[in-house]
């Protein structure tokens, strides 16, 4: 894959890069950040890259890690509790439809995993090979999210009780 | 709400404009030269591992079968031809010739491949009725009976192989692999039971049946010991001076020991936390250097396992490439490929 292709890549998978950032670090400007580094750190190991097929996979799971590494690094700054407030304050500033905020409303464990299976479509087993977790615990934690997010809808948001469809 | 598809993807923001600009800059600021030139091994040498299982299932197979060619183990395992005879005599690589049929599917064992630290076991699964096309949605039920002692392994994945190694077909290639908890050098006897072939789930809940019946394998591996090197000395990783006390190598896994107080810089340098499960970038194994010279560069790391005990830092990790641990001289470690000297 050469830079002309790398980019193409890169731009194609946008916009799904930038919801797995948001349903992270919540924050718009550590998304660009987090989506800066990941884009430098693929271009530099690209030739560790196997299988141009899983490219997408790939590069989400080190923009994953990216968003990891900036959420350790905020930690080291402010009480780790302070700076999901603040992140969230921010985040109550904006005007989000209400399945988004129900969604950032869930803990992270399964916040992930239906942002990467229900919105960007990735298949149980990319899931697993982007977490790294098996496919139990992937399943589960989409059992569990969906659940949750269901209640969380019929209560806080007053949605009707129908089944969530992917 | 009826959440249909599209509404999910819907629902989630656009790119803010500031964040595309970044992106774009990004892009316009890489530079075509970082992109790295592989090293690899004699590519279009690249076989399969195999050998005979003769003793535990009972056939004699002649010296030409010893070797044999098979394409889905080449996407896991890679070695040239000399390499795969090594392995072969060292019994890390073993063919398995069982076959089994029952309620219309034959399940054929194909591939074993293991060490002290990880295992890889190749089936194939074939359906008599041609219209029953099995695809990597689909998934094998199992169990597994360890008749010598406790289950060895701390993580078990098993998959039907995906599209782009194998068309949809009434026949598919089936991978379990395991890492083992405790590397272990004592052979593995296990009983892998297979109950039934099941239909894709629907989203996160298990597919019914499609075929059933059982179909049961009694595999008996060997255990190669690995080469182990006392090491006992500094080296400059990430900028920091770490002790290094022990390297054990195989063909296909590696096991680093270091002190812990040194790793427990590196975890403050890189700003991480590993009793949280982080992953220690700067002691990633990304290449072994051959006494010629010649480096092997890790296509894909794969740790298997890591953590402190007693006052040390161990971590697994299995090769993307199968190495010659022969002729290895060193470790490079990290982004800036750091040496660990192979006595």
């Amino acid at each position: 894959m050469n830079k002309k292709q790398f980019t193409a890549q890169v731009l194609e998978a946008e916009k799904s890069l930038y919801h797995i950032a948001k349903s992270i670090l919540k924050n718009d400007d550590d998304c660009a950040d987090a989506m800066q580094n990941a884009i430098l750190h693929a271009f530099e190991k690209l030739h560790t890259l196997r299988n141009e097929l899983y490219f997408k996979t790939w590069l989400t799971r080190i923009l994953i890690n990216e968003c990891n590494y900036i959420i350790r690094s905020r930690k080291e700054q402010v009480p780790y509790e302070d700076y999901y407030e603040d992140e969230k304050a921010a985040a109550e500033q904006e005007d989000y439809p209400d399945v988004f905020e129900a969604v950032m409303e869930l803990d992270e464990h399964y916040r992930i995993p239906l942002v990467l299976f229900y919105v960007e479509e990735f298949s149980i087993k990319e899931i697993c090979r982007i977490l790294k977790l098996s496919q139990g615990t992937v399943k589960t934690r989409l059992y569990r999210g969906r659940r949750l997010l269901k209640e969380k809808l019929e209560g806080v948001y007053g949605y009707e009780k129908k089944e969530l469809v992917r | 709400m009826d959440m249909k598809k599209k509404n999910w993807y819907d629902e989630f923001p656009e790119v803010p404009e500031h964040v595309h600009q970044t992106v774009l800059s990004t892009l316009a600021g890489l530079d075509d030269r970082k992109v790295k030139k592989v090293k690899r091994m004699k590519k279009n040498k690249i076989i399969i591992l195999a050998a005979a299982m003769t003793a535990v299932l009972g056939m004699t197979v002649s010296a030409s079968e010893i070797f044999k060619w098979n394409k889905q183990a080449q996407e896991v395992f890679e070695a040239d031809e000399e390499q795969q005879k090594e392995l072969v005599m060292d019994q890390i690589a073993q063919e398995a010739y069982q076959t089994i049929s029952d309620g219309g599917l034959t399940l054929q064992a194909i591939q074993t491949i293991q060490d002290n630290n990880c295992f890889y076991a190749l089936f194939e699964i074939t359906a008599a009725d041609e219209s029953i096309q099995i695809t990597p949605g689909h998934n094998m039920e199992f169990t597994i009976d360890y008749p010598d002692g406790s289950d060895p392994f701390s993580m078990l994945n098993w998959n039907f192989v995906d599209e782009h190694r194998q068309a949809v077909s009434n026949s598919r290639y089936f991978e379990i692999t395991g890492t083992k908890q405790n590397p272990g050098e004592e052979d593995l006897t296990m009983k892998i039971q297979f109950t039934s072939l099941n239909a894709p789930g629907e989203k996160a809940v298990a597919g019914s049946p499609v075929l059933e019946g059982n179909w049961e394998f009694a595999l008996n591996l060997h255990t190669t010991k690995p080469v182990r090197y006392e090491i006992n000395k500094d080296y400059q990783i990430a900028g920091c001076a770490v002790t290094v006390k022990t390297v054990e190598l195989t063909p296909i896994s590696v096991k680093v020991t270091c002190e812990e107080e040194d790793i427990r810089q590196l975890e403050t340098l890189e700003g991480i936390n590993l009793d949280q499960a982080d992953t220690l970038r700067s002691l990633f194994v990304n290449g072994i250097r051959y006494e010629d010279g010649t480096v092997i560069e890790e296509m894909g790391y794969q740790e298997l396992t890591a953590g402190y005990s007693d006052g040390d830092y161990t971590k697994t990790a299995r090769f993307s490439n199968v190495i010659d641990v022969d002729k290895a001289s060193a470790l490079l470690v990290g982004d800036a490929m750091d040496e660990i000297l192979l006595p």
